[in-house]
């Protein structure tokens, strides 16, 4: 009897009010606050809000003239970033050389007025990837130089406005510092790579360079692009060296 | 990635009266319960938190009792400290004034049993408590129930 009354009422209390909609704008919030501060060091936030100005405010097609935005989504589970590799059919370490596996974010490409509800609805977007590495045991706030790697898929157009190459596939180079650009070709993939000063654009008061390496693998229509953060000028060589040598282990991963 | 989203979607159609109504049924506060139950799953989409695949419904109640409780810590947002006029202003449900004279514990053990429809083994998992406790619990509040509606 106790059993039955308590069952009715508990079905007579009020209905939740519908709020679905104010929760993707809490989380669209969120994951916009929480952008700049949870990868990788301060100069790798400044480096992704670049890369998220990149894409999310100043990214026009130019035949178009249409204007996109990014919204971004962030894991740590490492799975994420398998799966993503499954889908593009590639192979996405866990560990390069010192660094480990950080975060995983991947940013979800849209023409400009897209709501995150619409992309979470399905809008079709283009999708690029950022697998953040650290030094195991160095956290997002430590000195620890991070670094990135940035993969997007080359079936769609829109990868050479996110990833700055024209019509050739040839890496704007106005983008870098002058002198230097630099490529080479292994195993028939050309590789490009460059300094980029951040400081150029946007963030006067902040001296942060970005070795930066990109390389279009056409077997799997992918393109990749890695980040490394510089320390000090006198490194910078080591730098090229090491990264370069990161950039060719996973075009041989890949290819093996 | 869309798809989990979707399954978010889905989970919050089919869990969101759910939720609600039991975090209204503890707190007797419709305010903290929408608060609640907003970011429960604010936490799934930022994946703050993650799924328990195929043990959504245990796991949804467990993350909004733990927002719940929370809040209540943060805002100092509990029922017992309400003021008599504070507590004359929230609505009657009848479901809350059946449960009124039982403890906090067993209240939420009732809740949990008839708005989530939880067997004791998943009310034990949410509260954190044995099911043997869970058990007694629920079995002396529906003593203390029925004694009540026969002195009535």
């Amino acid at each position: 009897m106790i059993e039955e009354k308590l069952l009715q009422a508990a079905q007579e209390l009020p209905k939740a009010p519908d709020c679905f909609e104010e929760i993707v704008e809490q989380a669209q919030k969120y994951k916009k606050y929480h952008w700049s501060f949870r990868i990788g060091s301060k100069r790798a936030a400044i480096v992704c809000i670049c890369i998220f100005l990149l894409t999310c405010g100043t990214v026009f097609a130019a035949t178009t003239e249409t204007k996109y935005i990014g919204w971004p989504e962030q894991s740590y589970d490492f799975k994420s970033v398998q799966n993503t590799a499954d889908e593009m059919d590639i192979i996405l370490p866990e560990t390069i050389g010192e660094y480990s596996f950080k975060s995983f974010t991947s940013c979800h490409v849209v023409p400009d007025g897209t709501s995150y509800l619409e992309v979470l609805l399905g809008t079709p977007s283009y999708l690029w990837h950022c697998i953040d590495y650290s030094i195991e045991g160095k956290g997002a706030f430590s000195n620890s130089a991070p670094f990135s790697l940035y993969v997007g898929s080359t079936e769609n157009d829109l990868y050479k406005y996110v990833f700055y190459f024209d019509d050739n596939d040839t890496w704007h180079s106005e983008y870098l510092l002058p002198g230097t650009y630099h490529s080479e070709v292994y195993n028939g993939i050309l590789l490009q790579s460059g300094i980029t000063k951040y400081e150029r654009q946007n963030f006067e008061n902040l001296d942060n360079s970005i070795y930066e390496i990109i390389w279009i693998d056409y077997t799997h229509n992918a393109v990749f692009n890695m980040h490394f953060y510089i320390d000090d000028e006198q490194n910078l060589e080591y730098i090229k060296k090491q990264i370069t040598n990161y950039a060719k282990k996973i075009i041989d991963s890949n290819i093996s | 990635m869309q798809q989990e989203e979707g399954k978010i979607y889905n989970l919050y159609n089919q869990h969101k009266n759910g939720i609600y109504r039991y975090i209204l049924a503890i707190t007797k506060d419709p305010y903290l319960a929408e608060d609640v139950l907003q970011d429960t799953f604010v936490k799934l989409l930022t994946k703050e938190v993650h799924f328990v695949s195929g043990k959504e419904h245990a796991w949804l109640y467990k993350v909004a009792r733990n927002r719940c409780y929370d809040l209540i810590k943060k805002e100092n947002h509990y029922q017992s400290n309400l003021s008599p006029l504070d507590a004359s202003l929230v609505p009657k449900w009848k479901f809350c004034e059946l449960i009124s004279s039982l403890t906090v514990q067993e209240q939420e053990i009732m809740s949990l049993k008839y708005i989530g429809g939880f067997s004791h083994k998943e009310i034990a998992k949410i509260m954190g408590q044995t099911v043997h406790a869970t058990k007694k619990r629920y079995e002396r509040a529906l003593q203390k129930l029925r004694k009540e509606m026969e002195e009535l």
